[in-house]
């Protein structure tokens, strides 16, 4: 099993929990993109967490730090993919003429 | 995670931490089972988690949160471990069945088999659509 | 709680059954260490019993004893001497032989002893089937990331 951390770019800093920002008129896609970052950082944590308590002998069934390294590894693919088609469309506009 | 979150997986994780239990719970069984007055114990839940799964659609409203509301969050499904009183044929008041014990590790083991595959093919397809290359 | 408590219990099992053999081994040796009877200078030997017990997680606050389960395996909580009293034997001859000419043998029945010994030998090996059990899943687990 290849260790998640160590291969994968980390978009968030291992500070500490980032916390959610209330952007003042709601505007959707801002939003959901903070709420969608909170929620990838969350994974990572969690499945940081879990290593850890392996490594203490603290974890009660190995399926769970297992389990969290996957979806960890799963919400970062999707997040990855979703820069991907953003960065994409984002050159295409840029290369259109005007 | 939202994917993470449908019946499906959600009900995969609860099975895999049932069977863990379980299994714990009868190496104790065998380990004591020559130990006088020790009483077995079980643990309880595929009969729960079907009761959840079976009143899932029926939610209602409540007034108050202290009335009921209602069915069961399948997220709020979880094993039990309840203790045998039952009393055997043996003279040294212990009631653990060797042979029984030994057939449910059996099944057990591979239960936890199944559902770790399934798992993995659960996450395996969410890759895939991921990526679009599995 | 950590994964390897399934692997302490079974293991807990495996050295407490081996401990009743060594003791069943040591009656069985030991069936002809005769003693003169009254004479507490020159005591037959006496057979030992195992006493099992049951091993339970303590609860500490704040510790995560998942599900209420603490059960934690099974150890030898002590090593009895049987207090019957000796088999007579009577043999004028014997160095132990006593004033009547009677000789104090250990209550010790061999056939009682090969049966404590199977019920061991069985209890030993069921307990290795859960071990391996335990490996089985601890396995399967490490699978899902694969």
């Amino acid at each position: 099993m290849k260790l998640l951390l160590a291969q994968s770019p980390r978009l968030l800093p291992a500070a500490g929990p980032v916390a959610k920002q209330e952007t003042g008129g709601g505007s959707g896609f801002a939003e959901r993109l903070n709420n969608a970052l909170h929620d990838l950082n969350q994974t990572q944590l969690k499945a940081e967490k879990l290593t850890q308590d392996l490594l203490t002998g603290e974890v009660q069934d190995l399926h769970q730090v297992t389990i969290a390294l996957q979806e960890a590894r799963l919400t970062m693919q999707l997040a990855v993919e979703v820069r991907n088609k953003v960065v994409e469309a984002y050159q295409e506009v840029a290369r259109m003429q005007v | 995670m939202g994917i993470f979150s449908d019946a499906a997986i959600t009900g995969l994780k609860k099975g895999l931490d049932a069977a863990g239990l379980r299994h714990r719970v009868m190496a104790d069984n065998i380990a004591n089972v020559n130990t006088p007055r020790f009483k077995k114990s079980t643990v309880v839940f595929e009969s729960l988690l079907q009761k959840a799964l079976d009143e899932a659609p029926v939610r209602m409203a409540v007034a108050d949160y202290r009335h009921f509301g209602g069915g069961t969050d399948l997220a709020g499904v979880r094993p039990v471990v309840m203790r045998s009183k039952a009393t055997s044929m043996r003279t040294d008041g212990n009631n653990v069945d060797i042979d029984q014990e030994m057939a449910a590790l059996a099944v057990n083991t591979i239960r936890y088999r199944a559902l770790s595959t399934d798992l993995r093919e659960h996450y395996a397809l969410l890759s895939l659509a991921i990526t679009g290359r599995g | 709680m950590s994964i390897f408590d399934s692997f302490a219990i079974s293991a807990s099992a495996l050295t407490a059954e081996r401990l009743r053999l060594d003791l069943i081994s040591n009656n069985i040796a030991n069936i002809n260490s005769t003693g003169r009877p009254n004479d507490p200078a020159q005591e037959p030997y006496r057979r030992k019993v195992p006493v099992f017990a049951q091993m339970l997680k303590r609860v500490q606050a704040g510790d995560g004893v998942r599900y209420g389960f603490r059960g934690a395996g099974v150890k030898m909580a002590a090593v009895l001497e049987d207090n019957s009293p000796p088999r007579l034997v009577h043999d004028p001859d014997h160095p132990h032989a006593g004033e009547r000419g009677f000789v104090a043998y250990p209550d010790i029945n061999i056939v009682r002893e090969m049966v404590d010994a199977m019920t061991a030998t069985r209890a030993y090996e069921a307990n290795v089937t859960a071990l391996n059990a335990a490996k089985d899943i601890a396995l399967q687990a490490l699978e899902i990331g694969r």
